[in-house]
């Protein structure tokens, strides 16, 4: 038998009460771990999302800056439009490397779902888009045969959702003509899963938004100044200027806001979790008065009565914050779904990111603390006197 | 045989308000190396606080004690808390009326608890073991102290207090909480040790039966000596 032991067999006299403090620790240690884990997840899969997009800037029709982030990353209903002869004008500017126009439509589907639902179409250049996003992959098929062919690419996703194959024929909703689906793409992980890809020409003519764009892909040449060419978009009459940057910046910082002050309620909640580890350990200490004293009695120094408590206190947050991590792992499915429930824009991928730096600083961090709650208990424990022990009725 | 432990002048003085309590007055006596003393006296005569003081567990107020010659308490001054320790654990063992043992652990674990804190050696699990069968516990070493009855709870305690074969065993009312047979069986057993061990015993009784296995019993009235025999 040695201290540790000791400590351990100290725990188990009142398993309902170890078990309950065990318990707070590891709900807190579950709620931080899962948190933290959002916060890179989410960084992380919106980053990916944005890279992938293959265009570091985006040009709408003027409107709100998040409502224009929101329909470039998850479509949307609502949708403005701006000229297609913009196209030419921003191609021509020197620093311009590429643009892709793009035009989106939502239409309502009643035979979609029980209710029906609405689905989104992305009217694209069959030249210049897929360039733009050079890591399409095709799971079968190709792109458009030509600018204003009646054909459909889907997207990983989509084609699992509308249960299609190359070769099949789709009726759109609000349209007498039938598409065929030429191409499937492979899974990208991004929203690009979801969608349904048909030529932007034919998307113009099918929904009678002939010369109409909703957004204007551009990429920059190598070493221009995002920044600068920006401002002189802003020149452009009715358009609202999006780069990718300012988009990953706006939710990121939304994001931080609302991390602020989850954390600090999971922080909170810690807190109270330690001060019932402290609790448990001090009545510990009361109730075992006698006993220690008799400990000291037979030899035991103070400062091995101090690890002795010590020793359970660490048992106590670690044995909970181990808990806490295993519940983080298990239910992080779970807690994805909820955040993607409660969450008015999430990306695509693995929102919560449980890395093993992050496990290990979290399993840091609530030890430690729970071992700095443990100094006052261990430090009564440890002055307590043997005669005033024994003596006492306690 | 040598002096074990002597105390000359030794006194203890409690305060409560502005009362002065003389719990131990300038008491002075020698305890001899493998001697039995019993300390007999009514309550609230300064028996149990001489003891403690004897046991190194409790400060005099004034006077002196030695063990084996070593200065440990002179004229109010003391060692350490620390070295205080480390005499504890070189020289004595303790019994008390209530048996203090650790619920959660077993009979043998209780046992070679001073162990763990570094009493004693090492764990000598022959000694332990005889230890056991002298005291009619070894057939109880993994059991729990709930499953065990008031005498050989105490004789548990009287064997943690032996394991670390200290020199002095400090007793205060042994057989305080056992019945007429324990109490018995308790009496021979300690008288054994003494025997076997030529173990210093220092035991408080109010059992006058006690007397018969003493080498010196010490009548204590108003913490001064009445008579010693």
């Amino acid at each position: 038998m040695n201290l540790l032991s000791l400590a351990y067999k100290n725990l188990q006299r009142r398993k309902l009460r170890s078990a309950f403090t065990i318990a707070g620790i590891a709900l807190s240690a579950w709620v931080l771990v899962t948190l933290l884990g959002f916060n890179k997840g989410y960084e992380k899969s919106l980053n990916r999302d944005i890279d992938n997009m293959g265009f570091q800037i985006v040009l709408t029709a003027k409107g709100c800056p998040y409502e224009a982030a929101t329909l470039m990353l998850k479509g949307g209903t609502g949708l403005r439009y701006m000229p297609e002869k913009l196209v030419e004008e921003v191609a021509s500017a020197p620093e311009v490397a590429a643009t892709t126009p793009m035009l989106m439509h939502a239409e309502f589907d009643p035979y979609k779902g029980e209710n029906g639902g609405t689905v989104v179409y992305l009217g694209v250049d069959g030249e210049t888009y897929p360039q733009m996003k050079a890591y399409f992959e095709f799971a079968s098929g190709q792109w458009f045969s030509a600018p204003e062919a009646k054909e459909i690419v889907l997207g990983y996703e989509a084609a699992e959702l509308e249960q299609r194959e190359i070769g099949d024929m789709m009726l759109l909703p609000g349209s007498e003509e039938e598409f065929l689906v030429t191409g499937i793409l492979k899974r990208t992980g991004t929203q690009d899963d979801g969608m349904i890809f048909m030529p932007l020409r034919t998307v113009q003519n099918v929904f009678n938004k002939q010369n109409l764009l909703t957004m204007l892909g551009i990429r920059l040449k190598q070493g221009i100044d995002s920044s600068a060419f920006e401002e002189k978009l802003y020149q452009l009459p009715d358009v609202q200027v999006v780069s990718m940057a300012q988009v990953k910046n706006t939710i990121i910082s939304l994001v931080k806001s609302a991390r602020v002050i989850v954390l600090s309620i999971a922080a909170i909640a810690f807190l109270i979790a330690v001060f019932g580890v402290l609790n448990t350990v001090l009545m510990s200490v009361f109730e075992r008065y006698q006993e220690i004293g008799i400990l000291k009695s037979i030899g035991a120094l103070p400062k091995q009565i101090f690890a002795m408590i010590w020793i359970e206190t660490i048992l106590l947050c670690s044995g909970g914050c181990v808990a806490g991590i295993v519940f983080s792992y298990a239910f992080a499915g779970i807690s994805e779904k909820l955040i993607r429930f409660f969450l008015p824009f999430a990306p695509n991928g693995e929102l919560i990111f449980l890395s093993p730096d992050l496990i290990l600083s979290a399993f840091a961090a609530i030890t430690l603390t729970g071992m700095l709650g443990g100094i006052l208990p261990a430090l009564r424990a440890a002055h307590i006197r043997p005669l005033d022990a024994i003596r006492s009725e306690v | 045989m040598t002096d074990m432990i002597t105390i000359k002048n030794l006194t203890k003085i409690y305060r409560r308000g502005s009362e002065e309590i003389r719990a131990v007055d300038n008491l002075s006596f020698s305890v001899r190396a493998g001697e039995i003393v019993s300390i007999t006296g009514p309550s609230g005569s300064g028996k149990t606080t001489l003891v403690n003081i004897l046991g190194c567990l409790d400060n005099p107020t004034g006077g002196e004690l030695s063990l084996q010659g070593r200065e440990i308490f002179k004229d109010g001054l003391t060692l350490s808390e620390k070295e205080l320790t480390l005499i504890r654990r070189q020289y004595f063992g303790y019994v008390f009326q209530k048996f203090f043992l650790l619920p959660t652990l077993t009979v043998l674990e209780n046992i070679t608890l001073p162990f763990v804190f570094g009493a004693g050696t090492n764990t000598d699990q022959t000694y332990i073991r005889e230890l056991m069968t002298l005291l009619g516990i070894d057939k109880r070493a993994n059991h729990l102290p709930s499953e065990l009855s008031g005498g050989e709870m105490q004789r548990v305690a009287i064997a943690r207090a032996l394991a670390t074969k200290p020199q002095v065993l400090i007793a205060d009312e042994p057989t305080g909480n056992l019945d007429s047979k324990r109490t018995a069986e308790i009496k021979s057993l300690l008288s054994e040790l003494n025997k076997r061990q030529n173990l210093t015993i220092i035991l408080v009784t109010h059992d006058p039966d006690f007397a018969r296995i003493a080498d010196t019993v010490l009548e204590i009235s108003d913490g001064r000596i009445l008579s010693q025999k």
